[in-house]
């Protein structure tokens, strides 16, 4: 018989976990609700990348300088007829757009919507090779030096990630890895959208429900008084095995819950189409005038995957340590507060750790600090985003927990169980 | 009496205080300590408190249009020792800076003249230019004062008359009050409220809930107390209540006397400077009060939810699961609508008291609901 | 006087007891009845936990609900399961309850120190409950049952995880306070209520069966109880026509002792029933019952 499912039992029949996991999905459907109003205007990204395809070249650039006059011609033509004058630019007509609308139906404005995304597309392109040779690594390792207060041995550190990070940059030029069509960043903001807003807040989210049902799970027998029965029995203080698998099967289940159904709801909105195989170091994902770049070449599909698996691995984390913290302490609501408490601290510890200190960079290799920033997983950012942070953290923490679950099974094992 | 005090004893056990002060630790360097620590927050915020502060040493608690002219002349003063200060040195007369106009408009991509204006603006750090753009905003913010109507608009919704003419007596006011330090307050009042929320649940969650899972229960509502004890414990949970909150006020105060704020408590916070306007005439210091008020009501009626919880949900997961959407509700919406901001005029002047009655009715509700329930509930397991 | 009248409770659709109707005066009653058949029920009526569907209980001619803390102010109580702050120690605990019982802080301070010392119980007075033994916690309990001095005792199991010596001193303990009060003992432990209760209720279908002395309660079956020695390899078809007590062992014969109502054998030695004889075959399962008599 596996014990183990009637552990996993004991994770779901609270209704609690029901309710928090509607709510749960509530805030994050309210979430893409929110952002949906640009859904239409991103349409336009799934229609060129059909037309033209998504590499930029001289080719596609002259295919779609022709595409894009023409669609301006065709809204010179509609607001000639509608108010006597043309526009050299679809920009300019939202610039006195406000008086305008009430003369306009809705497919009209559509035109010129269209007009004015496609033109920035193209206007952006133009640009591209002006603002990637402009970005200038060594000036902003300098700025991150004066800004964090780095000093001595840091300020070296920050200096080799910026070459570090310079030769990636050349490499992803090299290999036009920048010179693809996405959804523009700068107006869109999908990747913060998604991999911000949305990722971080999930992540928080099944954390949440993930820390309450380990904690319920693992005391759950001192708590109903049933512990002098079930670690007597055959099975007995292996028990607590099962319990850990269970709490790790919930983890997953959990996740893929809320996962599964935000996500769902998330493409059904935002059509990807056409958009799954495009690096996310192109210069279109890029939100601010610093581009992301990704450490290794990941398309967009790629990179969902891997935060994904990222997402999970964090789970599991967190899963693992309230196991090893509800054995120590035995009381869950307890186990809830040293939870957050050790949350805290391993946020907080990075940002008192003297500014000389290496301390600074290694402290951060925690899932705790990885959380807050899911958007700027895999990719170099400042120097607190080294190439292996991801895989470090996990290798790290694999062990660190694999250690410290032993040694609660072996320290379980000895107690005397009252 | 002497239960309370019992129950005030379970309530604050040794081990609970400990982690309630370690947790009020974390918080307080994650999200408090900032707003003492960096107050005012770089430059020119620091230039702009400096300067409201002479202001308010100079033309009182109002400031009327004789004595912005004076301001004016003051700025303009200074514009020509700017002047001299750039005239005084060969590069920026080289690179065409040579007054400070030139030196405000100048185009900052350029490397070598950003490179001249970094040299004095963040190297060197001269007070003097700093002054110069905190002089500039308060001035702007003096003429485009009109943009208040704008800006206090509830999303779409048109100004009502009555929120017209609140805007039109601040206009005409002349207040004097510092953006900075009514930003800084609302930021750490803001989190103090999240803080208290926070320690309220920790500590009040387990009041019931304990004497139920280890059967204690049976004893106490067998007793000659007997079901009066729901009504002992939840005035005991009152009592930490207020002591909790009364505590974390207190420190946070004392933290806040080292921000010296002290000329601007009887600010009127009503001003073109604060980009604020309330329905009451109401001094900075009115407003601190206002929001220590609301505070304490938000935490009582707070305190009967989470006593309720207590007393019905059977098992830790839930009484804390059950929180956590209420939390995100207190932290996301309700601080910043019945405690940050409070009186401000964006909301209609019926809000406030409507929500706190609605606050107060709920607490009610809840109390009256589960003292009913307790005459006669059966007691079994 | 504690009067039980008519009372019936059911949990929606379930009944648990059916027409109780009791009556107590000074003395110790002992509640009879196997697990399950509603003794803790009507226990937890009579403390106030929980309430009556029908009927009423009354205390001198008044519902103890109407009574409220006047009647539990009188009430001393044990519950099955005893429960207890393990931070606490002994005094505390009971300081805390005594509070509950709104007890004088000098008397409640006295009374400790007398029953302390009568549960023996002075040496770890003020350890932590923490690391004390089932029967040290129960000594606990049934202090705190006496903490007030009440005029209505109530023990559900008090003594379980008593030693017998302990269990002997608590008996006559009993004994004493009954001259003045009410004693109620629920158990399923015959002995103990054998040689100090007054009076046996028996509570049988949520009903109760029987309430009288145990000499009343034991002539229910009076001339019905034998004894007998037969050989080993005659014992499960002698079984079958009787209904058996208990066996044992004796000379490398089977000496059992059983009910029958049919005419004796002359082997049969008849033999002064006792409680445990009517406990055992007042609930003596369905089947037994059909095929034995």
């Amino acid at each position: 018989m596996n014990v183990w499912r009637f552990e996993l039992k004991k994770a779901f029949q609270s209704p609690v976990v029901s309710i928090l996991i509607m709510i749960f999905l509530f805030f994050n459907f309210w979430l893409i609700y929110n952002h949906a109003g640009i859904r239409e205007e991103l349409k336009v990204t799934n229609q060129l990348v059909e037309r033209f395809g998504y590499k930029i070249n001289a080719e596609m650039s002259a295919k779609l300088q022709n595409y894009y006059q023409s669609k301006l011609q065709k809204m010179n033509e509609l607001t000639r007829k509608k108010f006597g004058k043309t526009y050299e630019r679809a920009g300019d007509f939202f610039s006195e757009y406000e008086y305008r609308s009430e003369v306009l139906s809705e497919e009209e404005l559509h035109v010129i919507t269209e007009t004015a995304i496609v033109e920035s597309y193209y206007e952006l392109i133009q640009k591209i090779d002006e603002t990637y040779r402009h970005l200038d690594l060594s000036q902003k390792a300098k700025m991150d030096i004066k800004m964090y207060g780095l000093s001595g041995k840091t300020a070296e550190v920050t200096r080799e990630y910026y070459n570090k990070l310079n030769n990636r940059l050349d490499e992803l030029i090299e290999a036009r890895e920048h010179k693809n069509l996405f959804f523009i960043g700068y107006v869109y903001r999908m990747h913060s959208f998604l991999f911000k807003d949305l990722m971080r807040q999930m992540i928080f989210e099944v954390m949440i429900l993930v820390v309450l049902i380990t904690g319920h799970v693992t005391t759950y027998e001192f708590q109903n008084q049933t512990h002098l029965t079930t670690y007597a029995s055959k099975r007995g203080r292996k028990l607590m095995l099962d319990k850990l698998v269970a709490n790790l099967l919930a983890s997953l289940c959990i996740s893929s819950v809320i996962l599964g159904a935000t996500l769902l709801v998330y493409f059904l909105v935002f059509d990807y189409s056409g958009l799954w195989g495009i690096p996310i170091s192109s210069f279109f994902n890029s939100e601010f005038p610093f581009p992301y770049i990704s450490w290794w070449k990941m398309s967009f599909g790629l990179y969902l995957c891997c935060v994904l698996g990222m997402f999970l691995l964090c789970q599991l984390f967190f899963a693992a340590i309230t196991f090893s913290v509800s054995i120590w302490i035995k009381n869950s609501y307890l186990v809830y507060a040293a939870f957050s408490i050790l949350f805290g601290l391993f946020v907080l510890i990075p940002g008192i750790v003297p500014k000389t200190s290496p301390a600074i960079f290694w402290t951060k290799y925690t899932p705790f600090s990885l959380i807050l920033n899911p958007h700027l997983w895999f990719i170099g950012w400042n120097v607190f985003f080294p190439k292996n942070h991801e895989w470090l953290t996990v290798v790290i923490w694999t062990c660190l927990l694999a250690i410290a679950t032993t040694v609660t099974f072996l320290k379980f094992n000895k107690e005397q169980i009252n | 009496m002497r239960i309370i005090l019992y129950e005030l004893k379970k309530i604050f056990q040794l081990k609970m205080v400990c982690l309630l002060f370690i947790i009020s630790f974390i918080f307080y360097q994650l999200f408090i300590n900032f707003y003492f620590e960096y107050f005012p927050n770089g430059r020119p915020a620091l230039d702009s408190y400096h300067i409201s502060m002479k202001m308010i040493e100079q033309y009182g608690y109002q400031m009327n249009q004789e004595e912005f002219e004076h301001f004016k002349k003051v700025y303009e003063k200074e514009k020509v020792a700017a002047d001299a200060y750039l005239q005084a040195r060969q590069e920026y007369v080289d690179a065409g800076l040579d007054t400070y106009e030139k030196f405000r408009t100048a185009d900052r991509e350029k490397q070598e003249i950003g490179e001249l204006m970094d040299q004095i603006m963040f190297e060197d750090e001269v007070d003097l230019f700093w002054e110069l753009q905190a002089r500039e905003h308060l001035i702007e913010y003096y003429e485009y004062r009109n943009f208040l109507y704008s800006n206090m608009k509830f999303g779409d919704l048109p100004l009502t008359a009555e929120q017209k003419d609140r805007i039109r007596d601040t206009i005409a006011s002349g207040n004097i009050m510092s953006y900075e330090v009514f930003e800084n307050y609302n930021s750490l009042i803001r989190h103090v409220a999240i803080l208290i929320v926070i320690s309220i649940m920790f500590m009040i969650s387990p009041i019931f809930l304990q004497d139920r899972r280890n059967h204690v229960v049976f004893l106490q509502y067998s007793s000659k107390t007997g079901r009066k004890i729901f009504n002992l414990k939840l005035l005991a949970a009152f009592i930490a209540t207020g002591f909790i909150t009364t505590v974390q006020l207190g420190l946070f105060f004392i933290l806040y006397r080292g921000n010296k704020v002290g000329i601007f408590l009887n600010s009127n916070i009503n001003s073109v400077f604060t980009h604020e306007v309330f329905w009451f005439e109401l001094t900075f210091l009115q407003y601190i009060l206002l929001t220590i008020v609301s505070i304490y009501i938000l935490t009582f009626t707070l305190t009967i939810i989470v006593a309720v919880l207590s007393n019905r949900a059977p098992n830790y997961i839930s009484v804390v699961g059950l929180q956590v959407p209420l939390a995100i509700l207190l932290f996301v919406v309700v601080i910043d609508y019945l405690v940050v901001r409070i009186t401000n005029i964006r909301l209609p002047i019926y809000f406030l008291p409507s929500a706190y009655v609605l606050l107060i009715l709920i607490g009610s509700f809840l109390y009256f609901w589960s003292v009913k329930r307790e005459k006669k509930v059966d007691l079994l397991h | 006087m504690l009067v039980v009248n008519h009372v019936s409770k059911s949990y929606g659709k379930f009944e648990a007891l059916k027409d109780i109707n009791l009556e107590f005066s000074n003395g110790v009653y002992g509640l009879l009845a196997p697990n399950g058949a509603g003794k803790t029920t009507l226990i937890k009526m009579l403390t106030t936990l929980i309430f009556p569907s029908k009927g009423e209980i009354l205390y001198n001619g008044t519902n103890i609900a109407r009574l409220g803390e006047k009647y539990r102010e009188l009430l001393g109580y044990l519950p099955q399961d005893f429960g207890y702050y393990k931070n606490y120690s002994p005094r505390q605990f009971l300081s805390y309850l005594g509070a509950l019982k709104g007890m004088d802080k000098k008397v409640v301070n006295q009374r400790i120190d007398e029953l302390l010392k009568l549960v023996a119980l002075e040496d770890v007075a003020t350890k932590k409950m923490k690391k004390f033994s089932g029967g040290m916690i129960q000594r606990v309990g049934i202090a705190q049952a006496m903490l007030n001095d009440p005029k209505i005792l109530i023990l559900d199991e008090p003594t379980a995880g008593l030693d017998p010596k302990e269990r002997v001193r608590f008996r006559n303990l009993l004994s004493e306070l009954a001259r003045d009060r009410i004693v109620i003992l629920s158990t399923h432990i015959v002995s103990d209520v054998e040689s100090i209760a007054n009076e046996i209720i028996m509570i049988k279908d949520k009903q109760v069966l029987y309430k009288g002395s145990i000499d009343e309660i034991c002539k229910k079956i009076e001339g019905m109880v034998y004894e007998t020695s037969i050989p080993y390899e005659q014992a499960t078809v002698f079984k079958k026509g009787v209904f058996s007590l208990s066996e044992k062992q004796e000379d490398g014969l089977l000496k059992i002792r059983f009910i029958s109502k049919k005419t004796p054998e002359p082997t049969w030695t008849a033999v002064k029933p006792n409680l445990e004889d009517v406990f055992l075959y007042v609930y003596r399962d369905d089947i037994q019952e059909s095929s034995a008599l």
